[in-house]
């Protein structure tokens, strides 16, 4: 169905390609799976299958690249559209109706599809994907999973033998990206289409696939049989990529299964206690109190926080979760001073309160200056700092953020991760007391959060942050509070409200497969090297 | 938008915007104080019927207050025509000016008349905005035989207004928390920080048209090409009906008009219609 040979693609004038001698065959009925660090040339190997860097773009394309027996050098983009589907990561910037049902006959007004079978073809993608009770329903109604498996069904109903999903859910929660995987698995069994997702979160998707593509510096490194990916973990641990829990632990334990699912790893011993967590949160100072707190976006709104009552302590490193719409934003935004809260319903207890840094959930919106140094720049100098003083505390927090080596290149030149960490410099650089991070890992690698966070590790009263990541929690959090219902049903140490399956199934955080196992063996383990540890 | 399928927004969108249309031609051809203040109040019911929010109204009746007060007070204090009375003497003769600064009585009459055509358009405009979803709109637009491209792309430029709108907001946020207050740091600094808060709307901006582009290209969009569509727009016959009667109207006033300028242009005349002729100078 694909066939790609010693395909090599170079952007404008660089001279080093973004894709380099790529191989590639995908059969029907098979899914692959593609993975890399963030900048591998993984979306370049799907606009090059779809034909939009042959036909929209100025890139230079070299090799054979075969799409259902037909060159898509030579077959037109409004042609080549009929046999490959291709799915995007941002739901939002793929829709362009107004409902469900417009939506997928979009395309098919398109191709020209008589009226009375563009009717069938909608109900079936529809249905297909579990939107038909939605279809006449605002598109921006619906939420972020319902959006991508609506663009799921506009790509399936045009029948496409190949269906192409770039990065489907790495903008999803947990909740949406399940949705997702479900459809793909629905998909799987009721057509007989190549599928080709480029994804880094391994742990969701790899135990649907067929085959893992393991790519990096845009070249393939490794292309296994799915059963045979996680054999050897050497190389995708090089590559810094999220690996999955369970391969992960039984690879640091040195046996030789690789079980995939929680639920069907052999049972083993608990050899060693588990380490007791560290420091007395209550005794430590608060920093900032909530008193029935209460927030509504109008007058006639019913509230997102209502009847808040948190206090935030010296060296709390905090993760608020919770599912979309829980207010975890909100209460970062009323912390932050960007929203405004009722008088004394957030008391900061020190005089005057300290600096606050916040970090949108958009970090590209942080980044308004012409270099990385100005970006890190920008907010000592408008704190009157002379230009050396400014200076020197901007090239700290760029040091901070492993951005030394790019202070003189514009900060959109910049990887995503590379992005946010700029933005996180240019609000270091103001010597922050309190950090407030909102989604900080949303479409970001597994790599490039654990360096954002180490820069973070140090030098703060107080960082707060929101995430739908578990593992970022269980590794950068010493507390967890769970919103849900307009309030907070958990706050604690993250071993005690992880493991409450009521109040994870209330905030809608789904566990991840450590969790699930450690639960198994009767222990509170969070991460796989805390498992490895007391397994070992 | 406002509550989807109330008032208005039931209404078709060619409808609307023929009524748009038609009110824009009735202001232009409109002199007389009743006929503006008619107009006016057509305008303010069709505004009505759109349903705005408690927010739309405040935002209609603050842009329409200055926009009435702005004209009536510019044309009232530099009206040059004669006879001119004074109504509010400002400064006497001589004290800055020879004939001194006064605000005249017919200034603010042809300022009102004036502002009284812009309230009319304005309103008739809220209220086709408020009340027209941009599917509407664009479904609109293909049903008047706007080629589908330039409806398309007209439409997604709509749809992302608010979201470009909400992005300048976190921007302004954003460099707010990191502590920038305007002209704190001078007037060049300011105007630079200003300019430099466009950049990652802008470029958000074009990230988020290359991904629109890309997404519907691979749906098989093309300029020009045949395509089918989902349903057939049809116009009900009531709504030909008020089609019919909004082209009657703009018909019927522009013929006195026409009549009306040929006869005192002294190009045209007829006994006949002495009756039009009065009409048009009373009311028209």
């Amino acid at each position: 169905m694909i066939d790609l040979r010693q395909v090599t693609v170079r952007y404008g004038t660089r001279v080093e390609p973004t894709l380099s001698a790529v191989d590639l065959h995908v059969a029907p009925g098979e899914l692959v799976l593609v993975s890399g660090p963030t900048g591998c040339g993984k979306s370049t190997l799907i606009n090059c299958i779809n034909g939009v860097l042959l036909h929209e773009s100025d890139a230079r394309v070299e090799g054979v690249i075969r799409v259902v027996d037909h060159d898509v050098r030579t077959t037109p983009l409004d042609r080549l559209c009929r046999f490959v589907g291709s799915v995007f990561q941002n739901p939002d910037t793929q829709l362009c109706t107004a409902t469900p049902e417009t939506e997928v006959a979009f395309g098919l007004e398109n191709m020209a599809v008589p009226r009375p079978e563009m009717g069938v073809r909608i109900d079936e993608a529809l249905a297909l994907v579990g939107l038909a009770e939605v279809r006449h329903q605002p598109v921006e109604t619906l939420s972020g999973g319902q959006k991508q498996r609506l663009v799921i069904a506009c790509a399936v109903a045009m029948n496409p033998s190949v269906l192409l999903l770039d990065e489907p859910i790495s903008q999803l929660d947990p909740e949406g990206a399940d949705e997702i995987l479900a459809t793909l698995a629905r998909l799987m069994a009721e057509y007989d289409q190549a599928v080709l997702v480029v994804e880094h979160r391994l742990e969701e998707v790899a135990r649907l696939a067929d085959r893992v593509v393991v790519m990096e510096a845009g070249r393939v490194r490794g292309d296994w049989a799915a059963k045979q990916a996680f054999l050897d973990l050497a190389p995708l641990r090089k590559l810094g990529l999220s690996l999955p829990h369970m391969p992960d632990l039984f690879c640091r334990l040195g046996r030789r299964e690789r079980p995939f699912a929680p639920e069907e790893a052999p049972l083993l011993e608990v050899r060693h206690p588990m380490a007791p967590p560290s420091g007395d949160a209550a005794s430590r100072e608060p920093v900032v109190s909530l008193h029935d707190l209460r927030f509504a976006y109008g007058r006639h709104m019913d509230p997102v926080l209502d009847g808040v009552n948190l206090d935030l302590r010296r060296g709390d490193r905090v993760a608020l979760m919770g599912g979309n719409g829980s207010g975890k934003s909100t209460l970062l935004n009323l912390l932050a001073g960007a929203l405004r809260a009722a008088p004394g319903t957030v008391a900061w207890h020190a005089a005057p309160p300290p600096r606050i840094g916040l970090m949108v959930q958009q970090p590209d919106l942080m980044l308004f200056q012409l270099t990385v140094l100005d970006e890190a720049l920008f907010a000592p100098r408008h704190q009157g700092l002379t230009q050396e003083d400014a200076e020197r505390r901007a090239r700290a927090a760029l040091d901070r953020m492993s951005l030394l080596q790019h202070t003189g290149e514009p900060a959109f030149a910049l990887s995503r991760g590379q992005r946010l960490r700029a933005a996180v410099a240019s609000i270091l650089s103001m010597r922050p007391g309190v950090v407030l991070l909102d989604e900080p890992t949303t479409g970001q690698d597994r790599d490039q959060i654990e360096r954002m966070m180490d820069g973070l590790a140090a030098g703060l009263d107080l960082l707060v942050f929101c995430t739908h990541d578990v593992d970022t929690a269980a590794r950068h959090a010493n507390r967890v509070v769970l919103l849900a219902d307009h309030g907070i049903i958990a706050d604690g140490p993250p071993r005690e409200v992880l493991f409450d399956a009521a109040c994870l199934r209330a905030a809608r955080i789904r566990p991840t497969s450590a969790q699930v196992y450690a639960r198994r063996l009767g222990v509170k383990a969070l991460q796989v090297a805390e498992l490895a540890e007391i397994l070992r | 938008m406002n509550r989807h399928g109330d008032g208005l927004a039931r209404v078709d969108g060619r409808l609307k915007m023929a009524l748009g249309f038609s009110m824009s031609i009735h202001v232009v051809l409109a002199d007389s104080l009743p006929y503006l203040g008619l107009l006016a109040l057509a305008g303010l019911a069709v505004y009505l019927f759109a349903r705005p929010s408690a927010f739309q109204l405040k935002l209609t009746f603050i842009s329409i207050a200055l926009l009435a007060w702005g004209v009536m007070f510019s044309q009232g204090l530099f009206y040059g025509e004669y006879p001119r009375t004074v109504l509010v003497p400002l400064l006497p003769p001589n004290a800055i000016m020879p004939g001194g600064l006064n605000i005249y009585r017919e200034g603010v009459y042809y300022g009102l008349v004036q502002s009284l055509r812009m309230i009319a358009v304005t309103l008739t405009g809220y209220a086709i905005c408020f009340s027209t979803r941009p599917d509407q709109f664009y479904r609109g637009l293909l049903a008047m035989r706007v080629p589908f491209s330039v409806a398309f792309m007209a439409v997604s430029a709509i749809r992302f207004i608010p979201i470009v709108a909400g992005e300048f907001a976190t921007v302004r946020r954003a460099m707010t928390m990191k502590g920038y207050r305007p002209f704190r740091r001078g007037i060049r600094d300011t105007l630079a920080t200003e300019v430099a808060s466009l950049r990652p709307v802008l470029s958000g901006a074009i990230r988020r048209s290359e991904e629109v582009a890309i997404s519907i290209v691979t749906r098989g969009f093309a300029f020009g090409r045949p395509r089918t569509t989902l349903r057939e727009e049809r116009l009900s016959p009531a709504a030909w009906g008020v089609l019919a009667g909004l082209a009657a109207c703009v018909l019927a006033v522009t013929l006195c008009k026409v009549l009306f300028w040929l006869y005192i242009s002294e190009i045209y005349y007829t006994s006949v219609l002495r009756g039009l002729y009065q009409f048009t100078r009373t009311w028209l």
